[in-house]
């Protein structure tokens, strides 16, 4: 793991900081707001008496909620009772939906189908409705007309509730990973000698599965959090007296939190630091979720290549040709554009990924096979397009045999291939008005206007090539930057 | 295109199938002692605890509530399908006229809400694209993560504070007064059930700013983490759109900028923004829920709370049933709106090849 290189990005470092920061509050919070009794630490202390609340005083430094209880230890306590809410529900809800993605991924057919409808149905689910139907059902105290919420149990159903109504994501994440992943060949390889079903699952297909699991699991315990304490807010859960927990403090703090119009914002320290110390929470473990989905993210890390990395290819592509040949005067790279050497086999990949994503290339993902069946569009609809007679000036004689072969190639529809030789070609100074004349006339995709770039600069026509590079580039926006 | 609707709603039944049974599945964790509360009187009265015993043992009986799941369960839907969602004793309403009379508010606060972030997404996306890397596309990012990462109940309470409390431009609840008095009143007729439609039907100025007066506040609140969410979809999806060939073809013909964006690249862009729109109902739902609430705003979400407080499971179910019908609605205008936008998807799907 590039742990370094994560750090790099402002908002995961930020992001990161914060939870840390609430973290260490949470296991140090003995130190930090020693309990009365170390039996309950979830009791706030009071001192005084009286209902009303009391401003920041040496003793308290955060001020005194309604009936006096101390807002730093509530404030200090309650981010263990939010982180420990958070962990669990996240924990609960990867675990049943990486176990239910597995099996509708890994099964297949019908049983993927069904397990996907009932995912729907539990997505219908308001998270809210939810909430309240369990608690209804399963928190009030048993027996008739004793409409009392139990406290205890309260808490053991909302984060039931909010687990069961919620691992959909999770489970279609892993679904759709495990559907990638399982067929790729190290999963064929494995499966050919003999690796047991369950062992192929848990060794195999499920260590390579998790992209987006963090991200979407550290977003999700800032959310739940939010979501619990609003909850408790609006007296979804109650308490039968006072802990260390946000939500119970605002819903103690609701009374005072509403001012007279000159004095609006009096008791702000009743519920200013709790709102404050939600909303960090809820920031910080988004800026992580958001992080870590950019960078683990394979298709994003391939768009965002250090700026390091960038010199280093544009040294690599000064090269080759600086040996042979004298730069033209207009300059081979200039200044502030990079470009990308089709000799670096990292970069070429990169380029092929790019132009499967912007759908432009089918042709260089299909199968051997397959592009003989079906050559793609673009050698139909040119149909004049016969590279074997566009120079039959020079003669078939004339035509080298790499030549050809990159024509045949062309002619089965294996780009791929044939963009190869034509480098080749490129590169070695053969047939560069041949190749220049076929490139031109494929589809314009990166990786062929790359190639069809150094053709023209091999031939002089700097304005051409670099004309061939910007409408490369311009495919792809983010690599300019 | 008809074909399609055709083959989405055949999915509906599929899912509100699965719903209630999901729902009677919770429901049969309970014992029927229990369960026969919904249909007994509230009160006691003067009745000894052994005709108690025997009351609840003939209401079981009478209703079926020790029979096997499956004819209970066929039994419950049955009910349902009739109209007959169960009796709110604290309300002195069946759970169904309940919801019909306040689901109009909610849906009146989703929809001051969503349409103007939907539209101001778009604009949003548009400036990011148009200004990418400078001072508007950052700080349009930054206010897109807070507003998506700030709880709205928090925000709620901070407008409330400044607009309610210390300027009182925007008071909290549904109407004044006045307007509840004026809305009961013989001459004033409901016509769609959202106030302020029916104000401006009725011609009546002051009420209609009453009811804006009211809807404001909720209504940023909701429409704040909404438009933040929007916004960074647009965006994204905008961003990506313009690196396609066809863009670079529209520039090359020599089209304005703004041509090139608004029709060739929003229309495009704004397929993600759909389908978002119609997976978010149901955490609209319990967004709308909390900022009801919050600022005692009378809707459904606000009622189905105050009657789970008081142990009123007949319309805590109703409402959660409600909810999730109200979120597969939405998830389905969603994909009706898709296909109507993306000829692709009913072309592929009167070929029969499109698969979720």
């Amino acid at each position: 793991m590039k742990l370094l290189a994560i750090l790099h990005r402002p908002s995961l470092l930020i992001g990161s900081l914060i939870v840390l920061l609430f973290i260490g509050v949470a296991v140090f919070a003995p130190l930090i707001a020693p309990p009365e009794n170390p039996q309950e630490p979830q009791r706030i202390p009071r001192e005084g008496r009286g209902f009303d609340p009391a401003p920041p005083s040496p003793g308290h430094p955060l001020g005194q909620m309604p009936e006096k209880y101390d807002v730093f230890y509530g404030l200090v306590w309650g981010t263990r009772t939010a982180l420990m809410m958070g962990l669990a529900v996240a924990l609960g809800r990867a675990l049943v939906g990486t176990l239910i993605g597995t099996i509708s991924g890994y099964a297949g057919g019908w049983v993927d189908a069904v397990l996907m409808r009932i995912a729907d149905a539990f997505m219908a689910f308001p998270i809210i409705a939810a909430a309240v139907v369990m608690l209804a059902l399963f928190a009030f105290e048993r027996g008739r007309w004793s409409g009392m919420l139990q406290s205890t149990r309260q808490e053991q159903v909302i984060l039931l509730a909010f687990v069961l109504f919620g691992w959909v994501p999770y489970a279609r994440l892993m679904r759709g990973n495990i559907l990638v992943e399982r067929e790729k060949t190290y999963m064929k390889a494995a499966r050919s000698v003999g690796v047991p079903g369950w062992r192929l699952i848990t060794r195999h297909l499920l260590p390579n599965s998790t992209y987006g699991l963090f991200a979407l699991a550290s977003s999700d315990i800032g959310a739940v959090v939010v979501l619990i304490t609003a909850f408790t807010f609006i007296g979804v859960t109650t308490a039968a007296e006072m802990q260390a927990d946000w939500g119970l403090m605002l819903s103690a703090a609701r009374d005072w939190i509403i001012g007279p119009p000159s004095r609006a914002f009096e008791h702000w320290y009743t519920y200013m630091p709790v709102s404050a110390a939600i909303v960090f929470f809820s920031t910080g473990w988004a800026l992580v979720g958001d992080g870590l989905r950019d960078a683990l993210d394979p298709r994003l890390r391939a768009l965002s290549v250090p700026v390091k990395r960038r010199r280093e290819r544009q040294a690599v592509v000064a090269s080759p040709l600086s040996a042979s040949q004298p730069i033209p005067a207009a300059g081979r790279t200039p200044p502030g554009r990079s470009s990308i050497p089709l000799d670096d086999p990292e970069a070429y990949a990169w380029l092929e990924h790019l132009a499967a994503r912007q759908g432009a290339s089918e042709a260089l993902f299909l199968s051997p096979a397959e592009r003989r069946e079906h050559p793609p569009e673009w050698v139909h609809a040119t149909g004049s397009y016969r590279p074997h007679e566009a120079t039959s000036a020079a003669g078939p004689g004339d035509e080298g045999l790499a030549l050809a072969e990159a024509r045949r190639l062309v002619r089965e529809g294996d780009l791929e291939a044939a963009l190869e030789i034509y480098g080749e070609m490129v590169r070695s100074r053969q047939h560069l008005a041949d190749a220049v004349q076929d490139l031109s006339r494929a589809p314009q995709i990166p990786a062929v206007l790359q190639v069809l770039g150094d053709a023209h600069m091999r031939l002089g026509n700097v304005q051409k090539a670099l004309d061939a590079y910007a409408r490369a580039e311009n495919q792809f926006p983010q690599y300019r930057r | 295109m008809i074909q399609y609707i055709l083959r989405r709603l055949l999915v509906l039944p599929i899912i509100m199938f699965l719903v209630t049974a999901i729902l009677f599945l919770l429901i049969l964790q309970l014992p029927p002692e229990e369960r026969v509360e919904a249909y007994l009187p509230s009160t006691r009265s003067n009745m000894s605890e052994e005709d108690y015993e025997k009351l609840v043992q003939l209401t079981i009986e009478r209703y079926g509530l020790d029979r096997p799941p499956v004819v209970q369960y066929t039994s419950w839907v049955r009910e349902l399908l009739r109209g007959d969602w169960g009796y709110s004793p604290s309300w002195r309403q069946p759970v169904l006229e309940g919801l019909q009379q306040r689901a109009p508010a909610t849906i009146e606060l989703l929809l001051f809400a969503m349409i103007p972030s939907f539209f101001l997404a778009i604009a949003g996306g548009r400036l990011a694209v148009r200004r990418q890397g400078r001072l508007p596309d950052t700080l349009l990012r930054l206010s897109t993560f807070v507003g998506w990462s700030f709880p709205p109940f928090i925000l709620a309470l901070i407008l409330m504070n400044v607009f309610y409390a210390w300027l009182d431009w925007f008071p909290p609840e549904r109407m004044s007064g006045w307007a509840r008095v004026l809305v009961r009143s013989e001459e004033f007729h409901a016509y769609t059930g959202l106030l302020t439609v029916d104000a401006l039907l009725n011609l009546n100025l002051p009420l209609f700013g009453d009811a804006l007066r009211h809807l404001v506040l909720p209504g940023v609140t909701l429409a704040f983490a909404v438009w933040a969410l929007l916004t960074r979809i647009m965006r994204s999806s905008l961003l990506e759109v313009m690196s396609m060939e066809y863009i670079t073809t529209a520039r090359a013909k020599g089209l304005d900028e703004r041509f090139v964006i608004s029709r060739h690249a929003v229309r495009n862009a704004v397929l993600p923004l759909i389908s978002t729109g119609g997976v978010m109902g149901a955490a609209m739902i319990t967004m709308v829920t909390v900022v009801e609430m919050v600022f005692n705003y009378n809707g459904i979400g606000r009622w189905a709370v105050k009657s789970f407080q008081s142990k009123e499971i007949p319309v805590t179910v109703g409402f959660a049933l409600f909810a999730c019908m109200l979120t597969v609605l939405s998830s389905l205008v969603a994909d009706i709106l898709y296909a109507l936008v993306d000829p692709r998807v009913r072309l592929f799907a009167e070929n029969g090849s499109v698969s979720e």
